[in-house]
């Protein structure tokens, strides 16, 4: 634009007039953005999945942390969804196969009813501390006085230099600075209060909610909280295999000025009503399609002739790849065998041999060889969730699944989720995995992006959003070309190794969620 | 009067930039940007790496991707000034229809072949390494690779884009060979092996897995091979930040060194690394940028401990190769530390990095690592710039 009669001065007055101007504009001067993340502090921290069954290795470690330079109080929900057995004394854990019982010989099945539980705690952080328990053992105050163990034996320790050299003390879980007179507390008198309990359930699976919270427990605008989850497994045995897999928590961040610290936190939605950020209008998954063979790890013969993934003994990699027989036992199905043809999945009176599906030529049987394939398991919560009512109708929500393969082409499913769901990826929409949209040999490529987006229910107008927000775990397992990947942290024999991540977030949406605190 | 033009134009670009800069967010492991480090990318024998990129958008992306190679000249030999990291730096282009996710294996690369054959379940084929729409033709690293790689969103004649259409993962598998440098056993620490023998047991194995670090793109990206990240106008960035900054404090919450690890077992321990990389790159001068962090470790006690850290180009650092004493579960006294590292103030470049934690069961020394995206904090006020050759910008 050119305006005459204006002098440089004048002109620059009045470009600094439209370019403040502008800066006024709705929006133009916009606090920095503090969406949903798993790598920002948050007021609100959401671990998806935690795992516990003892008895086979398998444990949780929380790690929490207050980045700020003053204490914070954290009030926490571990909410319990393990499925309860319908036959007393069953466990539904790690499946329904598991809640049977046995009458007269005859064994019968029992169902598997959801659950879902909550439990809450508090518990005091002091500045910029770090801290972290087992959801087996959970962590409090007021232990000092409990003496240790050994690691080694057994004997009782109050510190490592009392079980010998390279042994260690395993005290009781506590918090660090429990206080008291004979408790420790920080330089500047800090303390720790406070309990955290332990797992309500052993086996458990589960979800951890922590809200940032003042003296009074009333929520507080602090985006100070960071977290994070490991799952370890150590399995019994003479090999004693460890596995371990870890994700962020996820921070929803408070907005600062907006909160009215009543027990409805709104995340999201309207800016007028809005006193948390929103959850994301679309989670995105970049995942292996289930049943995809992993292209790094082959099952190769090493020049000192072992293979590189079975560790059996090998001349060439044809050897590491194909089922053979030795020692009376198919190298990879694990079978009774004589001779290699034994080890051979070939049609026999209209049945595979090895896999049992029905065939007309030795042709319509899957191989047996060596493959390491690809899972994965998605864990997917609603944002909104009601604490005090327990309306599981407000958390209900249909998850829309886009699903786009590496040639650009679309396929889609739908799911319910209803307050929690762990599913593998290949299991969205059917019980035969090989039948899947999520799997290799329906996709056609190793990789895709899943697009997940939880579908507004209009009978939750003003009451919940129905936005979703949740993890992904990838496991390798190793088997037969002709068995489909199914392993996981709990299911572990066939595992290769595992991990977790984050999912990818995209746009808010205008309805708010909301969590109802009792 | 040109002059005066020119100041007119400078103070309202500052003020434009004000007011972008104000909307700034920080570097992302969760949205879709435009900017792409993967810090980690290893392929030397005992580890191999696989890149999943995505575009997230309806439309085709172009991409500008970096290998930089920053493993030392001598690998077998400590680093010192004889021994600098290499800092070789190789380019490739990649586009994605929409939609359209993308991997490769790095020590594979990924050829351009129509005839690839797709994944099916009848015939049973389940190895489709390939299929796909190719990106373009992505090279193999050279056999010892330990760096990072970046990959920047251009438009299709090839400059820089703010589109914020990428996203991206890392896998990292790691084999249980034997480490020709140290000879010990990569999954089995403490157990020695001849280089090519048969002392390590081949069956382990170890698969980690983080996101990309995003940096997202403003609207005022100019299009020019120097790349704003965060800061006001200057003469390099007379439009101020073209993406957002670099982050001030990187925040990790890991375990004290020789801590006991009771996810796995009381006796078990871990051993956390952090590789790092530089914010600035001037890939047209090759001049390997420098970073001091300051670091302030806090235990479970309240008590703060410092240390420094210095990287040249790329490093991968164990927590007792920057401080021995510092990081130790002696010193600390606590199992869980918390780390709050930033760029020292005569550090004229912030920095990025991921972190991985070795667990290390002592029963049979095996060794499972899960890698961790750290947390961010607040963002640096001066801009880190991306300089890419003037001839790589543009139609070829």
């Amino acid at each position: 634009m050119r305006v005459a009669g204006l002098t440089n001065g004048m002109r620059f007055a009045l470009a600094a007039v439209v370019v403040l101007a502008a800066a006024a504009l709705p929006g133009a001067t916009a606090p920095a953005s503090a969406d949903i993340a798993s790598d920002h502090p948050a007021a609100i921290l959401v671990f998806p999945k935690l795992l516990v069954d003892t008895a086979n290795g398998l444990d949780t470690l929380i790690r929490i942390g207050n980045v700020s330079d003053t204490p914070l109080n954290v009030y926490c929900f571990y909410t319990n969804v393990t499925p309860t057995c319908t036959i007393p004394g069953g466990s539904c854990f790690p499946d329904q196969l598991s809640c049977s019982a046995i009458v007269g010989g005859q064994t019968f099945i029992g169902g598997c009813l959801p659950q879902w539980q909550p439990t809450d705690f508090i518990f005091r952080l002091t500045r910029e501390q770090p801290t972290g328990w087992l959801v087996s053992r959970g962590e409090t105050v007021n232990c000092r006085l409990i003496d240790g163990v050994c690691a080694n034996g057994g004997a009782s320790c109050t510190r490592d230099t009392q079980c010998g050299a390279g042994n260690r003390c395993i005290l009781a879980p506590c918090l660090p600075l429990e206080g008291g007179p004979l408790g420790r507390t920080g330089p500047g008198g800090q303390t720790n209060e406070g309990a955290i309990p332990l797992s309500p359930d052993d086996p458990f699976i589960g979800e951890l909610k922590c809200i940032a919270v003042d003296e009074t427990l009333s929520p507080i605008a602090r985006n100070d909280l960071i977290g994070d989850v490991l799952i370890g497994k150590l399995a019994s045995g003479p090999t004693a295999e460890i596995e371990i897999e870890g994700y962020n928590a996820i921070g929803l961040p408070a907005i600062p000025g907006k909160g009215n610290r009543d027990d409805t936190l709104v995340l999201g939605g309207p800016p007028e009503t809005a006193e948390y950020e929103g959850c994301p209008n679309i989670l995105i998954l970049d995942h292996y399609f289930d049943g995809a063979v992993d292209p790094v790890l082959q099952n190769t013969c090493l020049p000192e002739g072992t293979c590189s993934i079975s560790g059996v003994a090998c001349a060439s990699t044809a050897e590491c790849r194909a089922n053979r027989c030795i020692a009376n036992a198919c190298t990879v199905s694990g079978d009774a065998c004589a001779m290699d043809a034994d080890c051979k999945n070939t049609c026999e009176n209209e049945v595979c041999s090895l896999s049992g599906t029905t065939c007309f030529e030795d042709a319509d049987c899957v191989s047996s060889d060596y493959q390491v394939r690809v899972a994965t398991d998605l864990t997917l919560l609603p944002c909104t969730q009601d604490y005090e009512g327990r309306d599981l109708d407000l958390s209900r929500t249909v998850a829309q699944f886009l699903v786009f393969n590496e040639f650009e082409q679309r396929f889609s499913t739908s799911r319910t989720v209803d307050c929690f769901k762990e599913i593998q990826l290949s299991n969205m929409e059917t019980a035969d995995n090989s039948r899947s949209i999520f799997s290799a040999g329906v996709a056609g490529t190793l990789t895709g992006q899943t697009r997940i987006r939880g579908v507004v229910d209009e009978d939750n107008a003003g009451r919940g959003g129905n936005t979703l927000i949740g993890l992904a775990e990838e496991f390798r397992c190793a088997g037969a070309e002709y068995e489909f990947p199914v392993c996981d942290m709990v299911d572990s024999a066939r595992l290769v190794s595992s991990s977790a991540k984050n999912l990818h977030f995209q746009g808010r949406r205008p309805q708010s969620d909301f969590i109802y605190l009792p | 009067m040109d002059m005066q033009r020119g100041r007119i134009g400078l103070m309202a670009a500052a003020l434009v930039g004000l007011v972008v800069g104000g909307a700034q967010a920080q570097v992302t492991t969760e949205k879709s940007a435009s900017i792409l480090v993967f810090p980690k990318v290893v392929s030397d024998g005992t580890r191999d790496t696989v890149i999943q990129i995505t575009n997230t958008s309806n439309s085709m992306v172009h991409a500008h991707c970096f290998y930089v190679n920053g493993a030392l000249t001598f690998p077998e030999l400590p680093a010192g000034p004889i021994n600098p990291p290499l800092w070789i730096e190789i380019d490739f282009d990649i586009w994605l229809t929409k939609q359209q996710p993308t991997h490769w294996v790095v020590s594979q690369g990924r050829l351009v072949n129509a005839a690839d054959a797709p994944c099916s379940n009848n015939p049973a084929n389940y190895s489709c390494n390939d299929a796909g729409i190719d990106p373009g033709r992505v090279p193999p690293v050279v056999e010892y690779f330990t760096g990072e790689l970046k990959c920047i969103e251009v438009d299709p004649s090839g400059a820089p884009l703010s589109g914020n259409h990428l996203k991206g993962e890392a896998t990292t598998t790691t084999f249980n060979v034997c480490n020709p440098i140290t000879e010990e056993c990569v999954l089995e620490p403490g157990t020695s092996c001849t280089p090519g023998g048969t002392d390590c047991d081949s069956s382990i194995q170890d698969v980690a897995k983080y996101n990309a670090l995003g940096v997202i793109g403003n609207e005022n990206n100019d299009g020019d091979p120097v790349l704003c990240l965060g800061g006001e106008p200057t003469e390099d960035c007379p439009n101020g930040a073209e993406y957002d900054a670099c982050p001030q404090f990187w925040i990790a919450n890991h375990f004290a060194q020789g801590a006991p690890e009771p996810a796995i077992d009381d006796d078990a321990e871990v051993n956390t690394t952090w590789t790092i990389v530089p914010c600035t790159q001037n890939f047209e001068t090759q001049n390997p940028e420098r970073v001091t962090i300051f670091i302030e470790t806090w235990n479970e006690f309240e008590q703060a401990f410092s240390s420094f850290a210095t990287v040249t180009c790329w490093d991968e650092l164990a927590l007792d190769e920057i401080n021995e004493v510092t990081f130790d579960y002696q010193t600390l006294g606590t199992t869980f530390a918390q780390s709050r590292l930033r760029p020292s103030s005569q550090t004229r470049s912030g920095f990025m990095m991921v972190g991985s934690e070795a667990h290390v069961y002592p029963g049979n020394n095996i060794t499972q690592t899960a890698d961790v995206n750290y947390h961010i904090e607040g963002e640096r006020s001066g801009p880190d710039l991306i300089t890419i050759p003037f001839d790589q910008v543009g139609p070829q």
